[in-house]
């Protein structure tokens, strides 16, 4: 009886040690999102030095600070720095999906209004002198460094979330820890393991905001979701969603409603949710396998596919494996 | 022979129950992080995870198990509204808000729980 | 003691099972125990006839007081409540047989208690799914408090029923 007891108690005190318990930040703010992080085998100043990797990284990438990005729409030539590594690899984004990912969609953004919190339908010129300066040819790549031509205006906001969780899990690595999560906005960096075991990312579903649609199983590696339920609204009877198609200059209608990409890296998952969105599941397949990433796709009627890299990672109801 | 009231074997006994119940309480308030997530369950399967932390508004949902329960989600935590189970003890525990409390309204096969760190790690979307 | 004493008694422990645990459903849950937790004073009845009468006894009060629980409570709590009866009658007569004069009434009561919360939380988890062992912390806390007092009443009946020569 005595032993028993013994076997027990020490039995409950080794599981409760060899946990590495995990330490949870607070939640900032940084990109226009929420960012949480979790850490485990590390501390506090950890998630410090993660968190000042992103605020470094939004001040050079976002439109509305005075790093690169504002540089550039200020018409001005900019060569190196976070801003020019994710313009790179956008432009060579763009010319792969065809112009479906154009980060040059800032003036029909601005047009109709989904930067300031105010959308609405916009006037029909205001919208063709917005189209008239969109396109990734207008991004110039000269001798010294990467300048606008013809007034075009860029917007990074498809792929600075996706960076953001990169420079966060770069930090967690350089810090020893052991594993990590950082989520900025509907983006997810994981890394490592917690004490051993993959990490859980819940895929938000796109009909109920406090429910999962899918749980992916994951580690070393970055998540992003493109969904049109993110920001919309109503008018004149429709319905109409902040992601724009680049050709036509209105929000992209396709039956889809939600597309989530898993990518070794942290802005083209970003990227290519976005871009995904955009051409549809049948086009975006061979560009996912061009960039080794993988896809769950949400249609409007609920139904969800899944890449069949990804498949054996995925908890859902139902779903379709794609081929 | 004849039983006495109390030996030593009974303190082991008791030990070893209670530091179990104990040190499971504490692995399971303990060994997660500071997030709660609540858990509604119907005969073991998933009907919703919310996250506690993120909730501003009160609001009331209906879960259809074996009876239709009506669940309250508030930022002070969660709890069973209203039930047509005859003996009401779901509603009887009263607000859920710290990790490892359980409600359980056992005629209509629901559960509601409040999980540690939360089901998930992260959420995308 | 002479069979009809043994049935009489057992009889009587019946009795006593299906009213204690008629009489606890009644009273209001303890203020700190989650609802539906009960002391388990009908659990006495089961460990007394175990100790006093025979494990045949033991085995047929939980049955009656189950019965009992199937005509006025239906059948989900007449699953859990034979389900637990069951499973704590066999440890208590395990105990006293293997242990018997190693464990007292209170080590008795406890364990009965433990394994009677565990073999509940089992029928339940049948019920509403692993949810239910999340229960199990509370369950075993309070049980050992509430398990220690039924002890104390299980020396109480075996007292009485040996100051009347009953002893076995």
């Amino acid at each position: 009886m005595k032993k028993a007891a013994l076997i027990l108690v020490s039995l409950a005190l080794t599981l409760a040690v060899s946990c590495a318990a995990p330490y949870r930040g607070a939640v900032e703010y940084a990109m226009g999102a929420e960012v949480t992080q979790t850490v485990w085998g590390a501390g506090e100043d950890c998630l410090k030095a993660a968190f000042d990797a992103i605020a470094a990284l939004e001040e050079d990438v976002s439109y509305r600070k005075d790093g690169g990005v504002a540089l550039l729409n200020s018409g001005k030539t900019v060569n190196g720095g976070d801003a020019y590594g994710i313009i790179v690899k956008s432009v060579e984004l763009w010319r792969e999906t065809g112009g479906a990912y154009d980060i040059t969609v800032l003036p029909l953004v601005r047009a109709w209004g989904f930067d300031s919190g105010e959308p609405h339908i916009p006037a029909a010129s205001e919208l063709a002198s917005a189209l008239a300066i969109t396109g990734g040819e207008n991004i110039i790549f000269g001798a010294d460094g990467i300048r606008l031509a013809n007034g075009a205006q860029i917007d990074l906001s498809a792929a600075g979330k996706g960076a953001a969780c990169q420079k966060a899990v770069e930090t967690y690595k350089a810090r020893g820890a052991s594993g990590g999560v950082v989520t900025v906005g509907g983006s997810v960096g994981v890394f490592g393991t917690k004490n051993g075991s993959p990490f859980r990312i819940a895929v938000r579903s796109p009909f109920d905001p406090a429910d999962a649609i899918a749980v992916l199983t994951l580690t070393d590696t970055y998540v992003s979701t493109s969904g049109s339920y993110e920001k919309r609204f109503f008018a004149d009877g429709a319905e109409y969603h902040h992601l724009l198609d680049p050709s036509t200059g209105y929000p992209v209608h396709n039956g889809l409603i939600s597309v989530t990409v898993v990518c070794g890296d942290g802005a083209l998952s970003d990227m290519l949710s976005s871009a995904c969105f955009c051409m549809g599941m049948e086009k975006s397949l061979p560009l996912l396998e061009k960039y080794s990433a993988s896809a769950l796709f949400v249609r409007e009627d609920g139904a969800v596919f899944v890449t069949k890299e990804l498949a054996p990672y995925v908890e859902c109801e139902s779903y379709e494996v794609l081929p | 022979m004849k039983t006495k009231l109390f030996k030593k074997a009974d303190l082991f006994i008791a030990l070893a129950v209670l530091i179990t119940g104990i040190a499971a309480l504490l692995l399971i308030s303990l060994s997660q992080g500071g997030g709660r997530t609540a858990v509604v369950e119907y005969r073991g399967e998933t009907v919703k995870v919310i996250d506690l932390d993120s909730v501003k508004e009160e609001y009331t949902f209906t879960v259809k198990g074996d009876l239709e329960v009506v669940i309250e989600v508030s930022p002070q935590g969660i709890r069973f509204l209203s039930s047509p189970c005859p003996d009401k003890r779901c509603v009887e525990f009263g607000l859920l808000n710290k990790k490892g409390q359980v409600a359980v309204c056992m005629p209509a096969g629901v559960s509601v729980r409040i999980a540690g760190e939360g089901e998930y790690d992260g959420v995308t979307g | 003691m002479k069979r009809g004493e043994k049935v009489a008694l057992a009889g009587m422990l019946s009795a006593f099972a299906v009213a204690s645990g008629a009489l606890e459903s009644l009273i209001p849950p303890l203020p700190f125990a989650p609802p539906g937790f009960r002391i388990g004073i009908s659990n006495v009845a089961s460990m007394t006839a175990a100790a006093a009468v025979s494990p045949l006894a033991a085995f047929a009060v939980a049955i009656i007081k189950s019965v009992f629980v199937l005509i006025t409570r239906g059948t989900t709590a007449f699953l859990l409540s034979v389900a637990g009866g069951l499973v704590s009658a066999c440890v208590t007569v395990l105990l006293l047989r293997f242990a018997r004069g190693k464990v007292g009434c209170i080590g008795i009561g406890v364990a009965s208690a433990a394994f009677h919360n565990l073999a509940q939380v089992c029928v339940y988890s049948l019920i509403i799914g692993t949810a239910a062992f999340w229960y199990l912390p509370y369950l075993l806390i309070l049980g050992s408090f509430c398990g220690a007092l039924t002890g104390i009443l299980l020396d109480l009946a075996l007292r009485f029923i040996s100051k009347r020569d009953y002893a076995p």
